[in-house]
């Protein structure tokens, strides 16, 4: 398989062929993003993501997967990776904040899995914002995407009380951005894809990682000038 | 009404002639944008298909976004893309620029081939897709697949 112009890449559940994928083959992947319902991946599949790593500008892959991830991808300096946490999961955050500085809260199921939770919408959003509130944490974060529609769509809602909760849910947000702005958290509101056949991969992370590739790439042409 | 009368009558006027080649293209474009949901990917669809029967310019233009974006759901489906071999065939899938292949693991079976392997005859794809599947899933029937969409 040759595929020369192939920029945008979106795998979910699927197997990384290492020859498939190899550089030789998708000289100009780009964007790669990866959903896997597994936690962990094959020797062969680590080699395919480290061989790829070095042509990418941006990596999307869930956050239960930070730790398994090789260091040879995690410590690409030319790669911008962003990781998706779901929204009733702030827990997994907390457990892994040194290693991420691109996030997306996501409750679209067209992103990843989705996470059973107890707890109400209210609930999940205040533990998001307690979170970045918390002086006791240390956060690399610099950039937050969350969804523009704060409830899924397809939460089981009555209409009278959809009000007072999107309402209730809006402050909540409110102050996990103001807690992002003293942190110096950049939040971007972006719609979070609504089909299976939309790319999962974020248009805005998407320009900024292309933005970044190039300043990279200018300074490493003016240090070795 | 005599027939010199009928002949002598002005050509009728195909409004379309009068307009430039790019403003075409634009409105054929805003019948059927780019951004569409599932929902709306059969519409986009049909909307092009029906508008690549109006005459030959308008297929000559609407032809390449007809099979810029392809959604892959099922065997049949996929049998699009094993159709590797003619002249039209190649012309056609030179203008693909999308493809999502949704649902792997219904078109899997004991086939040697990778499914990547399909896109080969697709070499200006430049957004792919896919779901579903390990090693396995990945897998697809060729053999099964007999007739075309």
């Amino acid at each position: 398989m040759f595929l020369p112009q192939l920029e945008v890449l979106s795998l979910s559940d699927t197997y990384l062929d290492h020859k498939a994928l190899s550089p030789g083959e998708v000289p100009a992947l780009r964007h790669f993003a990866i959903v896997d319902g597994y936690n962990d991946f094959t020797a062969e599949e680590e080699q395919t993501l480290v061989g790829l790593a070095p042509q990418l500008s941006s990596m999307t892959c869930l956050l239960k997967i930070i730790l398994e991830l090789p260091l040879a991808v995690i410590s690409q300096s030319s790669l911008s990776m962003l990781f998706d946490g779901h929204l009733a999961n702030p827990d997994l955050f907390r457990r892994v904040t040194n290693d991420v500085s691109s996030l997306r809260i996501y409750h679209s199921t067209f992103i990843g899995p989705i996470v059973e939770s107890d707890c109400s919408l209210e609930e999940q959003w205040r533990s998001w914002t307690v979170s970045l509130e918390s002086k006791q944490t240390v956060l690399p974060l610099q950039l937050l995407y969350l969804p523009r529609c704060l409830i899924p769509t397809d939460e089981d809602l009555e209409p009278e009380g959809l009000e007072s909760i999107l309402t209730s849910v809006s402050h909540i947000v409110d102050s996990l951005v103001s807690a992002c702005r003293c942190r110096d958290i950049e939040v971007v509101f972006e719609d979070q894809p609504s089909s299976r056949d939309v790319t999962q991969i974020s248009k805005d992370f998407r320009r900024r990682s292309e933005a970044r590739r190039r300043a990279s790439e200018a300074g490493n042409k003016e240090g070795n000038a | 009404m005599s027939t010199d009368s009928l002949s002598s009558s002005p050509p009728q006027t195909r409004y379309f002639d009068l307009l430039p080649l790019e403003l075409i293209r634009h409105i054929i474009e805003q019948l059927a944008p780019l951004e569409y949901t599932q929902e709306t990917y059969q519409e986009r669809k049909r909307t092009l298909y029906s508008t690549c029967l109006i005459c030959r310019l308008f297929r000559e233009l609407a032809q390449p976004l007809l099979f810029e974006t392809i959604n892959v759901a099922d065997p049949e489906h996929m049998a699009i893309l094993n159709l590797s071999g003619s002249v039209d065939y190649k012309r056609l899938m030179s203008y693909t620029r999308n493809i999502a292949i949704l649902d792997l693991a219904c078109m899997m079976a004991d086939s040697e081939d990778h499914a990547l392997e399909f896109l080969d005859p697709i070499p200006n794809l430049e957004d792919l897709r896919m779901t579903a599947g390990r090693l396995a899933t990945l897998k697809l029937v060729s053999e099964s697949v007999s007739s075309p969409l």
